[in-house]
């Protein structure tokens, strides 16, 4: 039994012992920056993703089939496209041609893919070839995508189909996307508990370059439906699964080099799953931050520990998570409507993190109060207390589905009441 | 002259005109009988005058038809009898001929209105006609053509105000038209059921007849039949068309409810309550048993049932109809109140509304749109509630237009009184404030007028003369006013301050310590202002709330205004001073007002202090004490109509006493409904007349007595964080009361969106919480309090439960808010209450002003743009903010509300930019403001 799951199990017994209650916040929220909110409302469904475009704007879409570009400055509509006839399942942000415009793709469950000019505020191509449900959307080489769901497609940059990849199963639907290398030539499907790679490679024939999908490897099953997939460095990508177990991949071999996390009793009562892995979130090709059941946690893959971890955040499951303010602050966003704000605590907290603030560290040593120096040092997992609740973020009336830090603008979160909200600081 | 050959109907009309034409110089020479020989004195429709002199020397409107019996007429004229020197018969004519509708559709359908200007250069006649159709089932294909039109000798008149023109004759025509259909609609169905009656009957006697009568006799039966099938398939369809085009239930609630009031009221609906001149003009009687059968309520007389609009079919007798093939014309044609009901009795008061609006000087008329744009309160005017204008920031006023005309006329409406001004500005407020007036007595209208130019106080008893020789009889009864000790105290405040200001200064003698004290206030301020560090003593405050409303005003405006010229105050501010006075005084104040300002904001206040001291011991007596003393009679009479009410009704509440108090003082026309809804024309449908009727802040009292911690839930109005008041279903009155009272101390009051809702069904979702401040919701008695408010609306709203009597709020620390709770129990009216809510709120208001120039657009700077030096930011200017605040002498709580009400102004400001630019279209939204720094509670009251 590895240390993780000392640690968790260890979590998991006081737990029982003393039923941990979920923290509530009373009384003034100093640490809260968070003063303004604006409800942005146009979509007619669901928001289910946010998506940054620059420092000005942000991009929304959800099972309305309707994208909106948001002013994240002013809190305007600047443009809306009625996209889909579909919920929007995934979204793509590329540049254009020339690099002077910003292309947005948007694959939705109508079989339709679209490729839209945000800046002139059109649709520039309509892709239908796709034939099947568009799952996801992955960039891969020069200005060419991969599209997946029951079946792989790659497109060139002007919308032509460049080849497809035959899908051997019936029931092969690809639900996640990732590239793990530099070049973006090699990507990871996952597809219910399967992790597949693909490469593509460039044939040379004696005019033109014709591309195709070649099947590099079947990577060993996750015990339940992988939830999460995120690349973290060159050489090493994780999967998250419903069963609370987080693998971590070498990118070059293909083999797993870690499991961390792994649960025995991992259906939970009534098959729950209370550890499933949500959403992974890297920081510095280094740490992993993972929304787990309840509560989330914060990996380091180098050193193998568990540097922090929250086991009942929210009264529901936690839908994602990212650092807002520079790492000052790390936000979690639940099925329960709120977005809460953690930290460290102290007996000062607007000095400290005023101090914190002026040393210029990465979000990662702020967010745990420590420079990276002592990080490697410091042995003693005991040594990173539990991040404290310092704010709450309530807003929402149905479940917040994605959170955005957008900078010095704030944070945009959207959710099941059809609302983005822009938290200003 | 135009041609009217088309018009084969009004030959005799044509010849005679042109025969006039050519013989109107020369005169009748022939020798004809008399009554061939035309009148003498016969009016000539047109100008016969040379150019620039016109026999129309009045407006009027004309209401004309086109009778199928007659041809065109007049049906009637506003004002009655129209032009003197005007044929209106002849232009009925011409009026009629104008309109070209035409069509190809067959069998009934709906007809569309149109409107043409009509002009007669030549003449100096011009008209804007607004054509439309009635249905009246006796009618030649159902429909009786009518016209309204607007006739002037001013053509700038119709071109200049052609869009309010059209769109109000459309209001107009909408309420005729609406009437009529439901009128025509009600004639239909009872025909209907006549015409089955008729078959059915007609079938019994076929078949007890069949056997003894000849075969002929037969055959008219069935041809009979046949012919009753027809016209019983006819009137369905019309019924159905009719039917699909009844959708506006707003209006027709509005006429049910005009019903409700007119049965009440039974027995003087048709005398001169109702003010409808017309009726007795329209030389038909109305009768009910000519329209239709007759009903079956007992209960009832016929005379109401025979007007409804709104019958219950069931009461209702048919009868046997005659039937022909055909249609008949010798019948009577139904006059246009009967043909709208209801509607011609709204309609009718509009267009006479329209018609005391337009009938005015052009040059009037002009002034007044110029003004218009101006009759909104400026982004930068602080106001609260419906009628308290705190201060206004004066941040976009250009100076270099300060003195001229439209900025005079307009800036007193900003900062005193908002629905005065308003109300003499707007055409529909305009109208409003006609309303209870006939046409003819002018006189009536203008008292009228003057009684809505009552100033923020809302005593609406300014200009009565006779008052002050009872002033001196009332004194006595009144403690507030007779307090020797504040007079004395006033008088060493104000002996203080003329050595502090100007040592040189010659005494004068101190006429009326009241007025001094006006101008100690004012002379303190611009001290204060000018030396920003020095406090404002609490006696100041004190005095202000000692002293009326209208003293307050006149110290921030002001302040206001030397604060805006503070360096230039020596050129050019001596304007201002003269119109901001001018709506708060009556003339005659005026004068004397205009003069002490003047001389306070010229550099040499000390020399002209002199002046004015001479002018006050000249106006002292007659003047001065006049608003003082009416203000103190009228309470004091109020307060004698309290212990009378004590006396006489013991099971009242004092809620009750209270009402009964401010429905004594209340002017009548003021309880009219039509005006609180003309105020809030978009839905004030929805919300009971009984609520509407109510001043706003109205049960303040009562409110503030009952529940000892309301000051928190005010501080969360005054911090613009939503207030949300929940009651079960019995309590819908208390809660509608609550907000009631509680919406004196809204920012965001707006007379067309409204930032409050008395009682709700269900609880508004949080984003709309952004416009709503005040709402009160009803709690289902099953749902416990806890689960029916989500924690999200916990933490952004304050929740305030009725039922349990627990508020969740911030708490309130601070001076002004608890100064007004303590003071409460002093007062046991409610004129006195609000107007000291007033005074602080004023008071607040300045602090805002200062805060806002001093410190927003100063010192206050730009933060940087750096999330490292956020957190050192925030703190670091928190503590600029309170430092400021502190020397400014605000402090704790007080500070978000001044916070709070700056940033108000900054959302206004942004708001007017985007309005007044229409290239940008779209507005920013509106942001909640959360407030992470303060602490919740929850706590008993």
């Amino acid at each position: 039994m590895s240390m993780w799951q000392k640690l968790w199990r260890k979590g998991d017994q006081q737990k029982d012992e003393d039923k941990e209650v979920v923290e509530e916040i009373e009384g003034e929220e100093t640490c809260n920056p968070y003063t303004e909110l604006y409800f942005l409302q146009h979509h007619s469904d669901i928001v289910r993703h946010l998506l940054v475009i620059d420092d000005r704007r942000c991009v929304s879409a959800g099972d309305d089939g309707v994208v909106v570009v948001w002013d994240t400055q002013l809190c305007m509509k600047l443009s809306f496209f009625e996209a889909h006839s579909r919920p929007i399942t995934c979204m793509l942000s590329i540049d254009g041609k020339n690099k002077d415009s910003n292309l947005l793709i948007t694959g939705s469950s109508d079989k339709h893919i679209k490729v839209w000019n945000i800046d002139q505020g059109k649709c520039v191509q309509d892709i239908t070839e796709h034939g099947t449900s568009v799952k996801c959307l992955l960039p891969v080489l020069e200005n060419m995508f991969v599209s997946a769901g029951e079946q792989l497609h790659l497109w060139g940059e002007d919308g032509a189909l460049l080849d497809t990849f035959p899908l051997d199963k019936q029931e092969a639907d690809i639900s996640l996307l990732i590239s793990t290398n530099l070049k973006n030539e090699r990507f990871v499907t996952a597809c219910d508990k399967e992790l597949t790679v693909y490469s593509i490679k460039d044939l040379l024939d004696l005019n033109e370059t014709s591309y195709r999908i070649c099947q590099d490897k079947r990577l060993p099953e996750h015990l339940e439906a992988v939830r999460a997939l995120v690349p973290v460095s060159d050489k090493l990508f994780a999967s998250g699964s419903l069963d609370g177990t987080i693998l971590l991949w070498s990118s070059e071999t293909f083999t797993p080099l870690k499991k961390l996390n792994t649960m025995a009793d991992y259906k939970g009562k009534a098959n729950m799953y209370p550890y499933s892995v949500q959403y992974i979130a890297c920081e510095n090709q280094k740490y992993l931050l993972a929304a787990i059941g309840c509560g989330f946690a914060l990996f380091d893959t180098v050193s193998n520990t568990l540097l922090c971890r929250k086991v009942k955040a929210h009264y529901s499951k936690v839908t994602q998570l990212t650092f807002v303010c520079d790492g000052l602050l790390l936000a979690t966003c639940s099925e329960d409507g709120s977005i809460r704000l953690w930290g460290q605590k102290s007996h000062n907290p607007g000095e400290q993190l005023a101090v914190k603030a002026s040393m210029g560290l990465s979000p990662i040593e702020r967010f745990l109060d420590i420079n990276f120096g002592q990080l490697h040092h410091s042995k003693s997992p005991d040594h990173f207390p539990e991040p404290v609740l310092l704010g709450e973020c309530l807003g929402h009336c149905g479940s917040v589905m994605r959170i955005v830090d957008q900078g010095l603008e704030g944070m945009f979160s959207c959710g099941g009441d059809h609302l983005v909200i822009a938290w200003k600081v | 002259m135009m041609d009217l050959n088309m018009f084969g109907a009004d030959l005799p009309y044509n010849m005679y005109i042109q025969e006039e034409e050519s013989k109107v110089n020369d005169g009748w020479n022939f020798d004809l009988e008399d009554y061939l020989a035309p009148h003498s004195q016969v009016p000539h429709p047109w100008n016969r005058q040379p150019a620039g002199e016109t026999h129309l020397d009045v407006d009027f409107i004309l209401v004309a038809e086109f009778s199928e019996l007659e041809g065109p007429r007049e049906v009637l004229t506003i004002p009655k009898g129209g032009s003197s020197n005007f044929n209106i018969t002849d232009f009925s004519v011409r009026i009629m001929s104008l309109d070209h509708q035409t069509t190809t559709k067959q069998g009934f359908h709906l007809i569309e209105d149109s409107q043409v200007t009509f002009s007669e250069i030549k003449d100096s006649v011009f008209a804007f006609v607004h054509h439309f159709a009635l249905y009246d089932r006796h009618a030649r294909g159902y429909v009786r053509p009518f016209a309204i039109s607007y006739i002037t000798p001013d053509s700038r008149k119709l071109l200049q105000f052609y869009e309010e023109i059209s769109q109000q004759m459309k209001k107009v025509v909408r309420y005729l038209k609406y009437g009529n259909k439901l009128v025509f609609k009600n004639s239909l169905e009872m025909h209907l059921m006549d015409l089955h009656y008729t078959k059915a009957e007609m079938l019994l006697r076929m078949r007890s007849r069949k056997s003894s009568h000849q075969v002929s006799d037969e055959d008219v039966c069935y041809k009979n039949l046949r012919t009753l099938e027809a016209n019983i398939t006819e009137t369905q369809n019309v019924l159905h068309t009719i039917k699909l085009s009844l959708v506006d239930k707003k209006l027709e609630h509005r006429f049910a409810r005009l019903e409700e009031k007119a049965k009440i009221e039974t027995p003087r609906v048709k005398s001169d309550s109702w003010s409808l001149q017309e009726w007795e003009e329209i030389e038909a009687t109305y009768s009910v048993s000519n329209v239709s059968g007759s009903y079956d309520g007992s209960s009832l007389s016929d005379n109401t049932t025979g007007w409804t609009l709104f019958p219950d079919t069931r009461y209702y007798r048919p009868k046997t109809v005659k039937i022909s093939s055909g249609r008949q014309f010798d019948i009577h044609l139904q006059g246009l109140h009967e043909l709208c009901s209801w509607g011609h009795r709204e309609g009718m008061q509009k267009l006479r509304h329209l018609y005391q609006f337009f009938k005015r000087d052009m040059a009037v008329l002009q002034v007044e749109s110029n003004d218009k744009t101006f009759m909104d309160p400026g982004p930068s005017a602080l106001y609260f509630g419906e009628d308290c204008i705190g201060v206004n920031l004066l941040t976009g006023v250009d100076k270099k237009c300060m003195g001229c005309h439209c900025l005079q006329a307009d800036i007193p409406g900003l900062l005193f009184n908002k629905c005065s001004s308003i109300e003499s500005l707007s055409f529909k407020s305009a109208a409003s404030s006609f309303r209870s007036v006939n046409d003819d007595d002018a006189e009536s209208m203008k008292s009228a007028i003057s009684a809505t130019g009552s100033p923020v106080v809302n005593f609406g008893l300014y200009n009565e003369n006779d008052v002050p020789n009872t002033f001196e009889l009332e004194k006595d009864n009144i403690d507030l006013y007779s307090n020797n000790e504040f007079i004395r105290h006033l008088t060493f405040k104000i002996q203080q301050l003329d050595i502090d200001i100007s040592k040189d200064e010659p005494m004068g003698p101190i006429e009326n310590a009241e007025d001094r004290t006006t101008i100690d206030n004012v002379k303190k301020f611009v001290e204060s202002f000018g030396d920003g560090n020095k406090e404002r003593s609490l006696d100041d405050v004190e005095k202000l709330e000692e002293g009326n409303g209208a003293i307050s005003e006149m110290v921030v405006s002001t302040s206001t205004l030397l604060g805006e010229d503070f360096e230039e105050r020596s050129s050019g501010t001596s304007d201002h001073e003269d119109f901001t006075c001018e709506c708060d005084l009556s003339d005659v104040e005026t004068e004397g007002m205009r003069d002490r300002l003047h001389t306070l904001t010229a550099e040499n206040v000390g020399q002209l202090e002199y002046e004015k001291e001479a002018k006050n011991e000249k106006e002292a007596g007659s003047i001065k004490i006049a608003p003082e003393t009416e203000k103190t009679s009228v309470l004091a009479q109020s307060i004698k109509n309290e212990s009378m009410l004590e006396r006489d009704s013991e099971g009242m509440t004092s809620y009750d006493l209270i009402r009964l108090n401010i429905e004594n003082l209340i002017p009548v026309d003021f309880d009219s409904p039509e005006q609180e809804s003309t105020r809030f024309p978009s839905n004030a449908d929805n919300d009971s007349p009984d609520a509407d009727n109510l001043a706003c802040g109205f049960g303040i009292l009562h409110i503030m007595t009952k529940y000892a911690s309301i000051k928190h839930v005010i501080y969360s109005i005054l911090i613009g964080r939503s207030v949300i008041v929940v009651g079960t279903p019995d309590l819908e009155g208390e809660v509608k009361n609550i907000v009631n009272a509680l919406k004196i101390f809204l920012t965001s009051y707006h007379r067309n969106h409204r930032s409050f809702i008395p009682w709700t069904k269900c609880l508004p979702s949080l984003y709309k919480m952004t416009d709503l401040k005040l709402v009160g919701v009803c709690r289902p008695e099953r749902k416990p309090f806890d689960r029916f408010i989500p924690s999200a609306i916990k933490k952004l709203c304050t929740v305030f439960d009725v039922k349990r009597r627990e508020i969740f709020c911030p708490v309130y620390q601070g001076y002004y808010l608890s100064l007004l709770d303590n003071r409460v129990r002093n007062y046991k009216m409610e004129e006195m209450l609000t107007t000291l809510i007033k005074s602080i709120m004023v008071e607040i208001s300045s602090k805002a002003f200062i805060y806002f120039h001093s410190f927003c657009i100063g010192p206050a700077g730009v933060g940087r743009q750096d999330y490292k030096f956020l957190q050192q930011q925030s703190s670091s200017f928190q503590r600029r903010v309170s430092n400021f605040m502190a020397k400014i002498g605000v402090h704790d709580s007080d500070a978000h509300i001044i916070e709070f009400l700056c940033e108000t102004i900054k959302q206004q400001l942004i708001q007017d930019h985007f309005q007044t630019r229409a290239s940008v279209s779209h507005m920013p939204e509106r942001p909640l403001a959360t407030h992470n720094d303060l602490c919740c509670q929850m706590m008993k009251c």
